[in-house]
């Protein structure tokens, strides 16, 4: 099996800026993607240093066996957020900068994914879409009984991030782990593109453009630019080929 | 479109996807279980133990579940004889056809006869094997007596509990007691059905003396320096059975069992008699710390300290490896002390500190649920902890969201520790509270 890559980044129609990054490279089987938090380009640079830690760490690994991966990508995400915690240090008025991850490594049949924060990764599948990843926000923690309503105040915002890069203390990812298969397709994207693009549309998209992977990625930047493009939105797509 | 499932176990786990027939075939074999979530495209992840919303929103997948049980597995009826070898061949005359047909019917039912007799299931004795023997002896604590009946009848009561759900419900319970006192296993009795409900990802299969020897013996090229330097994460069911939480087990109560008190219990008990009777797979060096390590784990589960208590012993010696320092965390140590960072590997003393903030919610729980009282302060310390800590363990896959359903529960009752007691036995009754 090989792996077929295409990625987009986009500031979208409302924002100066992209704080979101994005690194792929099909024949390493490497995709990262990451959302800046936090005013004066921190986040652009948060999202930068996240992108590039992984990137490089697993660059330098000459062989690793299945069983350490999640070691691995745990050591790979705490050194990243150990340098952007760092550089908020040294450059205190980026105090507050933070990043969401999404990671994945497809490795021999197996997709490891290591996630923090509210980017997803789906797949697609046969005409059908889930969402792999557990989004880290108050809405989700509230609901799964991980965050009790008091501790959040009267009226919390439920897209709030409760665990991102660029927390003190360490964060602990969620690590992710599926057998693959030739025709699965993966979405990496930050919020830019589920929060204008409703999910039946994305599936809708993918389905019709399964067979153009090189282009599927800016089809659907320019969807969710078309529906309003309130955010910055990046999206990769890997899909596995026989 | 053809309708697919996504199964996840654990938080972290994919299957599939897969359409209905490979769900029902992953479920029968124990593929996932219970705790696993499932969704369909598009659609909300519903966990299986949540049969309301299963049925609402997966209603066939809820049948599939539903309809599953343990004794419905794969099994063949136990061979005890092949009726087919009974046979007779007598030569055939017309004229004397239906002489020798009677003779023959007649011997044949004689030998049948004969033959239900010795395996005890024409015999009148056979009436008279139900649990309530059982059940007396043991309540008079007439343990050896207990062992010696079930010794005389097991070549009767196996084969009924396998073919039949009510027998197995009855017996399984004493089966179980009477096999982890023989090694783990009973003669006729698959492992499955020993093991019960329990995933093939959080325990191993077979937890007989053999079956542990057998995995035992895949162990040859375990780097166990490595592993309890933390340099190397534990990637085998039999490495990670070093690292269960002993107060995570001691809770689960299972009413299928009564001595050992759950699977997890009987697989240490037999572990321990694996590793101490092994001479040449664990090196002589680790062999001290691994019979330790399980000897705590033991001790910790024992019947003296059943139920939601943490006993809080301080321990008098500074660990060196990342099993003594998991046995100095859950005996209430502190930190510090427990976790030795110059002699273990990051990621290893990264796991133990996820392991102490995971034992102080133990304690803490520990303690309300004796006092039935709760203050504010405790409460929120709670939701911290909790927030900052996932419900699954890195290592074990040991599930703690029951615990965390607890802590929820006191918020949502005001802190009446009362009433979070009784929405935890409709919610979760595997806990066991006391």
């Amino acid at each position: 099996m090989h792996i077929d890559m295409s990625g987009c980044s986009d500031v979208g129609r409302k924002r100066k800026n992209n704080q979101d990054s994005m690194y792929f490279d099909s024949v390493q089987g490497l995709v990262v993607v990451a959302d800046g938090i936090g005013g004066k380009k921190g986040g652009e640079i948060a999202s930068r240093i996240a992108v590039e830690g992984i990137r490089s760490d697993f660059l330098k690994t000459d062989y690793i066996r299945h069983e350490e991966i999640p070691v691995f990508l745990t050591n790979a995400v705490d050194r990243v957020n150990k340098d952007i915690l760092h550089y908020t240090d040294q450059h205190p008025d980026k105090k507050g900068m933070g990043t969401t991850l999404n990671c994945l490594m497809f490795v021999s049949d197996t997709l490891y994914l290591a996630h923090l924060g509210d980017s997803r990764t789906y797949l697609f599948y046969k005409d059908n879409l889930w969402q792999l990843t557990l989004d880290h926000n108050v809405q989700t923690f509230l609901k799964r009984g991980w965050l009790n309503k008091d501790s959040v105040g009267n009226n919390p915002k439920e897209s709030a991030l409760v665990r991102s890069l660029g927390i003190p203390g360490g964060v602990e990812p969620d690590i992710y782990q599926l057998k693959i298969r030739p025709d699965e397709i993966f979405i990496t994207c930050s919020d830019g593109l589920y929060g204008m693009v409703p999910d039946e549309a994305i599936l809708s998209i993918v389905s019709k453009y399964s067979t153009n992977i090189s282009g599927l990625a800016k089809i659907l930047v320019a969807e969710a630019n078309k529906n309003g493009g309130q955010d910055n939105v990046t999206v990769v797509v890997s899909k596995v080929c026989a | 479109m053809s309708r697919l499932y996504l199964v996840r176990k654990n938080l972290e786990l994919y299957l599939g996807p897969m359409d209905i027939m490979e769900f029902k075939e992953g479920y029968k074999k124990l593929k996932f279980g219970p705790d696993a979530e499932i969704c369909s495209s598009l659609k909300k992840w519903v966990k299986l133990s949540d049969h309301q919303r299963l049925a609402s929103r997966y209603p066939q997948i809820a049948s599939i579940v539903s309809r599953a049980a343990i004794w419905e597995q794969s099994m063949a009826p136990v061979q005890i004889r092949d009726d087919h070898a009974i046979r007779s061949h007598f030569p055939r005359k017309q004229s004397s056809f239906f002489f020798y047909g009677i003779s023959f019917l007649i011997i044949a039912l004689v030998i049948i006869g004969v033959w239900g007799y010795k395996e005890g299931i024409f015999s009148f004795s056979h009436k008279k094997i139900n649990t309530q023997v059982v059940t007396q002896l043991l309540s008079q604590k007439k343990e050896v007596e207990f062992l010696k009946y079930m010794e005389s009848h097991i070549a009767v009561i196996v084969p009924d509990a396998s073919k039949h759900k009510t027998s197995y419900t009855e017996w399984i319970p004493y089966i179980r007691y009477y096999a982890y006192k023989k090694g783990g296993s009973v003669v006729g009795m698959k492992p499955q059905l020993l093991r019960g409900a329990v995933p093939s990802t959080l325990a191993p299969q077979d937890c007989s003396m053999e079956g542990l020897r057998s995995k035992l013996g895949e162990e040859l090229q375990t780097d166990w320096k490595a592993i309890l330097h933390g340099s190397e994460t534990p990637s085998t069911i039999f490495q990670k059975m070093f690292f269960w939480d002993p107060y995570w087990i001691k809770i689960r109560v299972d009413p299928s069992w009564i001595q050992p008190i759950n699977y997890y219990q009987a697989c240490l008990i037999e572990l321990s008699q694996v590793i101490k009777q092994d001479q040449f797979i664990i090196p002589t060096d680790v062999k001290p710390i691994l019979e330790a390590r399980v000897d705590h784990l033991l001790s910790t589960i024992s019947p003296k300290q059943q139920g939601f208590r943490f006993e809080s012993i301080k321990p008098k010696v500074v660990p060196t490896n990342i099993l003594g320092a998991l046995s100095c965390i859950e005996e209430d140590g502190d930190s510090e002390v427990c976790i030795p960072k110059d002699s273990l590997a990051v990621p290893a003393t990264k796991y133990l500190a996820v392991r102490k903030q995971r034992m102080d919610i133990f304690s803490m729980l520990s303690s309300i649920v004796i006092k039935e009282a709760i203050l504010s302060e405790e409460l929120s310390e709670l939701y911290t902890l909790r927030a900052n800590i996932k419900p699954i363990d890195q290592i074990t896959q040991f599930n703690y969201s029951s615990e965390y359903q607890l802590i929820t529960y006191m918020q949502h009752t005001s802190g009446s520790i009362k009433d979070s007691k009784k929405m935890m036995e409709q919610s979760s009754p595997e806990i066991n509270l006391k």
